[in-house]
């Protein structure tokens, strides 16, 4: 696989040649407004679906909702508001990475983000890049990453947002986003509270969703500052605290909470200069937790981790079509908790990043990082990527690479079990992406494959749990992708949807992996006329085993659900925006995680205000 | 042995008398009839993952024939034992299945019948014992803490709870006359283990030296005797409350569990290998009895009983899926392969 894909970097090198400049002044832009650039720069040969700010504010903040209606990577919920964990193409929990302003947040506890607990609402977009991106992202980044991004404009607005949201079992969620620039300055605060008492009834049954109650704040302040046009400051903060009491799954069991608090701090200073963009990043992360395993006490188990990462990123153009960035990072972690001793770890990374563009219709880009590090071994990463458009119509990209989700702190040194000796997981991938344009209809086709080896599973030896490298998975499957717009008179349709096929096949086994369904459906169809808005969505899971030798006395049934809404906007500057929705209209009963039940019918009203 | 039989003669007593008790129409009913599906043989309690559906009980008659499930299947509407069962006892009648989430289901322990649910007082139990009519649960309590374990008296009248604060990190638990004893063994680094007094209450701890971490315990013709992981078989002395035998196992007999005794043999087991010795010797023999195959290392011996001379092994395979169990003869002739439910981890007998 190495060696091939070695021998395809120096097919492709022998090209070089031509030259064309062509949407220089756009990603400058990108630079001065999104952190995130190499989302735009360097992910041109995978397949990235944006949801729009519009999408964001309707419906209610988890992360884990906005995807699962939205994109193919399937959920496991605990219950409404409890922890929720991804799938995304067929990889477990730890391989989807989420990407805040650039830098990945996954837990360094646990090495997973709880999609519950991150409030869409404060973000200006979110991004949902498909396959490996260890190069540019880190660990964790194999069956793709999210991206939560705020933007840092300059244009002389003075905007204010406040929406609130009232649903079923007391759901209240309030948001507020203020934006305030001139051309030099650029100030964007939110603040977003959500509270839940999520005491819903079971469909068909007679008991209640006991012990659900959540809620959980967040602050954010981004800040831009022109120095001059050449050099750029930035400043980006994250505050999330929040409390959540699991719910029960029998009556009888001792009711527990969880609590959390993250920070994230970022600080950028950008010089764009001629032929280079020199980019000098230093972000401060803190994530620490309280479990109590019964609310009644106050005795808990904590555990938090604090990281530095530093990062110096300078982007130089050798010619016109040929962009050569090399990248320097380093990340310090400082663990420490209950069953973890005050422990650190130090990673040093070299990053080459190269695009080229080979006339109007034909571009390539290499990513390699390899990491200096004495906590693992930790092996040489690369991506391939390269795109043809044959016409307007059709697009054909292809892209290859080594990924990787290094051990986490509690895999490494949890008191007692934590295996030093641990190995990162890593991915060998490929895919192949069509895409099709029509007029307003956009179809997207990809086709992957995946073989993740060494993957870290605990399992009990005598005398404790120890995680070990042992499970060989490979997963691999088609993800597509439609868009359809439409336009009559003042009557605006839009048809969205996306189905992946998944196979995830444990090798050992040969069995499909637990919670990864082999199908997927997301639909909607949104209709606008003048003020009014409505739409229909529509979601399709298939029957998930979860047992490893996929026991079906015990699979999840295949479910769908349908939700409908509709807003209006009201004012004469059209400042108010009220609607309502209603989710699972069928009152269908279902589980997305075996013993959890998940609510029926509920609603949800929302009223938006710009001022 | 002997107090199997006392057991099971004060169980066909105690049951006669109930059902003559609850229903005049049965006084004509043969003596020979079983006292319920579920009399002759014995469960294998599967402990479940994750997801209280998971865990299940099989019973195992005497002529050979499985039965998966049976709580379910005599109590369809009944609510889930519970996440994680652990344990079983019984008295006369009943069944008593302690599930870590925090309850306590009772059946009737030959029918199967659901009786009741005790959730009260019980945070994170493990193991229960009977004396004169009141069960004694060892608890973990918070994880977050090794303080406040404690053992839950049940007057199984009325199902009324107390709780006996003990603090050590509680794990399994013996009776012998009106005494209770309890292995503490907070992940290997508790030592001790503690004796309670069912008439006062009173604990009483006694050390057994440092690096001697008990796992298991039983009491043989009133008699106590524990195993440590570090390989140590003690007997402990009630009256003084001292240690009053240790018999070394030889060290090339590594994380030694599963005390069992049965007709004065006493068996424990060491990776996937059963040993045994006489009751009494002064020495261990470094051969095996059996070595099973496992396909999982990681999973080996989750249950282990010795009954009447059989040896019952449960296999936990990968904890994800069903797991087996094996019945072998104490000369380590296999008897028989079963599939078990997810994660079997005992073995109790009717």
């Amino acid at each position: 696989m190495k060696q091939s894909t070695l021998f395809i970097i120096f097919v492709i090198l022998g090209f070089c040649c031509m030259a064309q400049t062509k949407l220089d002044s756009i990603q400058k832009l990108d630079e001065v407004t999104l952190s995130d650039t190499k989302l735009k720069t360097f992910s041109n040969t995978q397949s990235v679906l944006k949801l729009s700010d519009s999408i964001i504010k309707k419906g209610n903040p988890l992360l884990t909702h906005l995807l699962n209606n939205n994109s193919t990577i399937y959920f496991k919920e605990n219950g409404f508001g409890m922890v929720s964990s991804p799938s995304f193409r067929g990889t477990t929990a730890q391989q989807t990475a989420v990407i805040w302003n650039g830098i990945n947040i996954n837990s360094q506890l646990n090495g997973q983000t709880d999609f519950s607990t991150v409030n869409t609402k404060i973000f200006d977009a979110i991004d949902v890049r498909s396959g490996g991106g260890s190069v540019l992202y880190g660990s964790g980044a194999i069956g793709g990453s999210i991206h939560l991004n705020n933007k840092v404009t300059y244009k002389n607005e003075n905007t204010h947002y406040v929406g609130i949201d009232y649903g079923s079992f007391s759901t209240i969620n309030s948001t507020y986003k203020g934006h305030f620039s001139n051309k030099r300055l650029s100030v964007n605060a939110n603040v977003s509270y959500l509270q839940s008492a999520n005491d819903y009834d079971y469909v068909n049954s007679n008991n209640t969703n006991l012990n659900g109650a959540f809620y959980s704040n967040n602050i954010g302040l981004n800040l831009g500052y022109k120095i001059n046009d050449k050099n750029i400051l930035k400043a980006y903060s994250n505050y999330y605290d929040g409390q959540r009491n699991f719910s029960l799954q029998v009556s009888t069991e001792t009711p527990s909470k969880y609590k959390n608090r993250d920070s994230r701090h970022l600080i950028e200073y950008l010089g764009l200069f001629r032929d280079f963009t020199s980019k000098l990043k230093v972000a401060y992360l803190t994530e620490s937790y309280k479990y109590f395993s019964n609310t009644e006490r106050d005795s808990y188990t904590d555990g938090g981790v604090n990281t530095l990462v530093l990062k110096y990123d300078i982007s130089y153009k050798l010619a016109d079509n040929i962009t050569i960035n090399p990248i320097v990072d380093y990340t310090q972690s400082i663990g420490e908790g209950s069953s973890i001793e005050r422990v650190k770890r130090d990673i040093t990374g070299f990053n080459l990043l190269l695009k080229h563009t080979i006339g109007s219709r034909f571009l390539y880009e290499i990513t390699t990082r390899q990491e200096v590090t004495n906590n693992y071994e930790s092996p040489f990463l690369y991506s391939l990527g390269l795109k043809y458009e044959f016409s307007d119509f059709y697009t054909l990209s292809v892209n290859g690479s080594k990924n990787y989700r290094v051990p986490t702190f509690n895999d490494l040194y949890w008191q007692d079990g934590g295996n030093r000796e641990l190995k990162p997981e890593s991915s060998y991938q490929l895919e192949l992406g069509n895409k099709f344009t029509y007029k307003t209809i956009d179809l997207s086709v990809a086709g992957f494959y995946n073989d993740i080896t060494d993957m870290i599973r605990w399992l009990p030896t005598t005398t404790v749990w120890k995680p070990v490298n042992t499970d060989n998975v490979k997963t691999y499957g088609i993800e597509s992708r439609l868009n359809i717009e439409k336009s009559i008179n003042q009557h605006h349709l839009t048809l969205t949807s996306t189905y992946a096929y998944t196979v995830s096949e444990d090798q050992e086994r040969k069995k499909q992996l637990i919670y990864v369904p082999y199908h997927k459906v997301t639909a909607a169809l949104a209709y606008n006329y003048k003020r009014l808005s409505a739409y229909y969505q529509y979601l399709f899971v298939g029957e998930v085993f979860t047992q490893s030798d996929n026991n079906e006395k015990f699979n999840l049934n295949a479910y769908y659900l349908s939700n409908v809404g509709m807003d209006y906007t009201l004012g004469n500057t059209k400042s108010f925006k009220v609607g309502a929705q209603i989710n699972n209209i069928f009152n269908h009963n279902y589980q997305s995680v075996l013993g959890r039940f998940m609510p029926g019918i509920h609603f949800n009203t929302y009223f938006n205000f710009n001022f | 042995m002997k107090q199997f039989k006392k057991v099971l003669l004060l169980t066909l007593a105690t049951a006669f008398f109930l059902t003559s008790c609850s229903n005049d129409d049965d006084m004509t009913t043969p003596v020979s009839v079983p006292l319920g599906a579920y009399d002759n043989g014995y469960f294998v309690l599967n402990e479940g993952g994750g997801s209280s559906v998971t865990n299940s009980i099989t019973f195992v008659g005497d002529d050979g024939t499985t039965t998966e499930d049976v709580f379910r299947i005599e109590n369809p509407d009944a609510e889930e034992m519970g996440i994680f069962v652990q344990n079983i006892f019984f008295d006369a009648t009943r069944a008593f299945i302690v599930a870590g989430s925090g309850s306590i289901t009772v059946v009737n322990r030959y029918s199967f019948e659901y009786i009741t649910t005790i959730s009260t007082d019980l945070e994170s139990p493990r193991y229960g014992v009977i004396v004169n009519g009141k069960a004694y649960v060892t608890n973990n309590a918070s994880f977050a803490s090794v303080t406040d374990d404690f053992v839950t008296v049940i007057d199984l009248t009325n199902y009324s709870t107390s709780q006996v604060l003990i603090g050590n990190y509680l794990d399994r638990i013996a009776a012998v006359g009106t005494k209770v004893i309890t292995t503490n063994n907070q992940y290997g680094s508790e030592h001790s283990v503690s004796v309670i007094d069912t008439n006062t209450l009173a604990v009483t701890d006694i050390d057994l030296g440092a690096g001697n971490t008990s796992n298991s315990i039983v009491v043989n013709n009133n008699d106590v005797y524990v195993l440590t992981g570090s390989g140590k078989f003690m007997e402990i002395d009630l009256s003084s409350n001292a240690i009053a035998n240790t018999l070394e196992i030889p060290a090339s007999i590594l994380g030694t569990k599963n005390l069992n005794i049965d007709n004065n043999t006493v068996y424990f087991t060491s990776g996937a290998s059963v040993y045994g010795f006489g009751l009494g010797d002064t020495t261990v023999s470094i051969t095996p009895i059996l070595t099973y195959e496992s396909n999982s290392a990681f999973g080996v011996m989750y249950g282990f009983a010795v009954n009447n001379d059989v040896i019952y092994i449960g296999d936990a395979g990968d904890f994800a899926s069903n797991g087996s169990f094996y019945e072998y003869s104490t000369t380590g002739d296999l008897l028989s392969t079963n599939v078990a439910g997810l994660g079997p981890n005992g073995f109790y007998f009717n």
